[in-house]
């Protein structure tokens, strides 16, 4: 059996680190580097939950639930330009005198919810779905692009759109991505551990462009190997 | 040793849905609402998946018992890398009253039936907090159990388990076959990708009912009824101590 060594998932806009990675930036949180500004630190997992960064045990019991505080959070996220933590933290925002610099385990924006406007599951119905991240329901959501969802080739995980602010690309978790699986087209002769076409939705088969691959670096034979059973 | 594990799942109302208790007390709505697995669940899958990754056991068979759905919350494990699932029916009044009591009936059946060197549960459910499933298994089955466990391994026939309890950690060693039940710290459950997810669809899961078990669903216990909590009332401000004085009396507490 081969074992999957996880491509380091690279995009135009910083990256974050692999699961287990530990930040090797030395801070105290709520420290304090010029009068006035104080500096925390944050980590979100592929699951979309967010946590302050040196949390010891990181699940659903220790992480931010208010919405009020996601909201705030996520709608002032952008890259980390500031000079300070870029290489560790790669993402930061803003609130007044707080820095509030965040890593992540795989991208910053993560796909928790879709939104209906009908509960017809297919999407038939006149209003635009919406994608929704972190936890945030409608404030923090994009429309939904169903043939911009892209599965990245070596790690199997599932992306779509997000604004360029907050990296260009978020990933869908992974309970999202079973709701989304009934909708996935594959070619006739292949097994389905490989590239789908297609999505169907909103009664139109839409043929998935893969324009977020060019987010992912190229990699090569030798740095992953497909997981085969 | 067959090498097999059961993992049971339970599909829960999401943690992150806002709980509404019906009109008329009984309960708290269900219909309409989000559900997934159990997140002690999902970290009890995690490490089945886990130690036959290391190739310690053979098979990681998910279990669940409930109504239709419930079929929903196994091939979420079997995307996980569970091998194949079990889905005991369980609908109606019978579903409404189901608790640990009945689980574990039906559990140790299954454990027998399946051969299983280890059954390894959620140490307890969102929903009702329980906290009782695994002990009661393990007292049917009359095996040996390591609830709480933050770690788990597996040294030939026997099971090292480290148990989170009030005064810090206890390390306990037992027999196989046994019970383990997983607590927060065991791991972290993984990404279930979309191959995997894939596969899912096309591995097996049985029909199975509690009577060909030999399972009888009574229940003990009969819920009287549900509240919500009380709702959290404002605060107030007042200007000097001897506000805050007059206040305290006029509302009976000093």
């Amino acid at each position: 059996m081969l074992l999957l060594r996880t491509a380091v998932l690279g995009c135009r806009a910083p990256r974050c680190g692999p699961v287990g990675w530990r930040s090797a930036a030395s801070y105290v949180q709520g420290q304090s580097p010029e009068p006035r500004i104080r500096e925390y630190f944050y980590y979100v997992d592929h699951q979309g939950q967010l946590f302050l960064d040196d949390t010891k045990i990181k699940n659903f019991v220790t992480c931010f639930k208010d919405k009020q505080f996601l909201l705030f959070f996520f709608s002032r996220l952008r890259s980390n330009q500031s000079g300070r933590y870029e290489k560790d933290f790669p993402f930061l925002s803003l609130c007044g005198r707080e820095r509030n610099f965040l890593r992540c385990d795989d991208r910053p924006v993560v796909f928790t919810h879709l939104l209906q406007s009908s509960g017809d599951p297919r999407g038939l119905g006149g209003d635009q779905e919406l994608l929704s991240f972190c936890g945030g329901a409608e404030k923090l959501a994009v429309p939904f692009r169903p043939e911009a969802l892209y599965m990245h080739p070596a790690s199997g995980r599932v992306y779509h759109p997000c604004p360029e602010r907050t990296g260009g690309v978020g990933l869908v978790r992974s309970a999202l991505a079973i709701e989304l699986s009934p909708f996935f087209v594959y070619p006739p002769e292949s097994s389905q551990s490989g590239q789908p076409t297609h999505f169907l939705w909103g009664e139109e088969k839409h043929t998935l462009t893969n324009e977020l691959s060019g987010f992912f670096p190229m990699t090569d034979e030798g740095s992953e190997e497909r997981h085969l059973e | 040793m067959s090498g097999r594990v059961l993992v049971g799942v339970k599909r829960v109302i999401d943690y992150a849905v806002k709980i509404r208790v019906k009109p008329d007390n009984s309960g708290v709505v269900t219909d309409g609402v989000k559900h997934s697995m159990n997140p002690f669940c999902e970290i009890a899958v995690e490490e089945a998946v886990k130690l036959k990754e290391k190739k310690l056991i053979k098979e990681v068979v998910a279990v669940s018992c409930g109504p239709q759905q419930s079929q929903e919350t196994i091939r979420t494990a079997l995307a996980m890398g569970a091998d194949r699932g079990i889905h005991v029916e369980v609908t109606g009044k019978d579903y409404d009253t189901l608790g640990p009591l009945q689980v574990s009936k039906i559990l140790a059946a299954l454990a027998k039936k399946e051969e299983a060197q280890l059954v390894i549960l959620g140490k307890q459910a969102i929903d009702d907090d329980c906290n009782q499933t695994g002990q009661m298994t393990a007292a049917l089955l009359d095996w040996p159990q390591g609830t709480f466990a933050s770690e788990v391994s597996l040294e030939n026939d026997k099971v090292k388990v480290v148990r989170e309890i009030d005064g810090g950690l206890e390390t306990i060693k037992i027999s196989t076959p046994a019970v383990l039940t997983a607590d927060l710290r065991l791991n972290t459950p993984r990404y279930a990708t979309l191959p995997n997810i894939m596969k899912a669809k096309k591995k097996k899961i049985a029909n199975v009912k509690p009577a060909d078990l030999g399972v009888d669903l009574t229940s003990r216990l009969e819920v009287l009824r549900v509240d919500e909590p009380p709702q959290r009332q404002a605060g107030m401000k007042v200007e000097t101590v001897d506000d805050l004085v007059v206040k305290l009396k006029d509302a009976g507490k000093v």
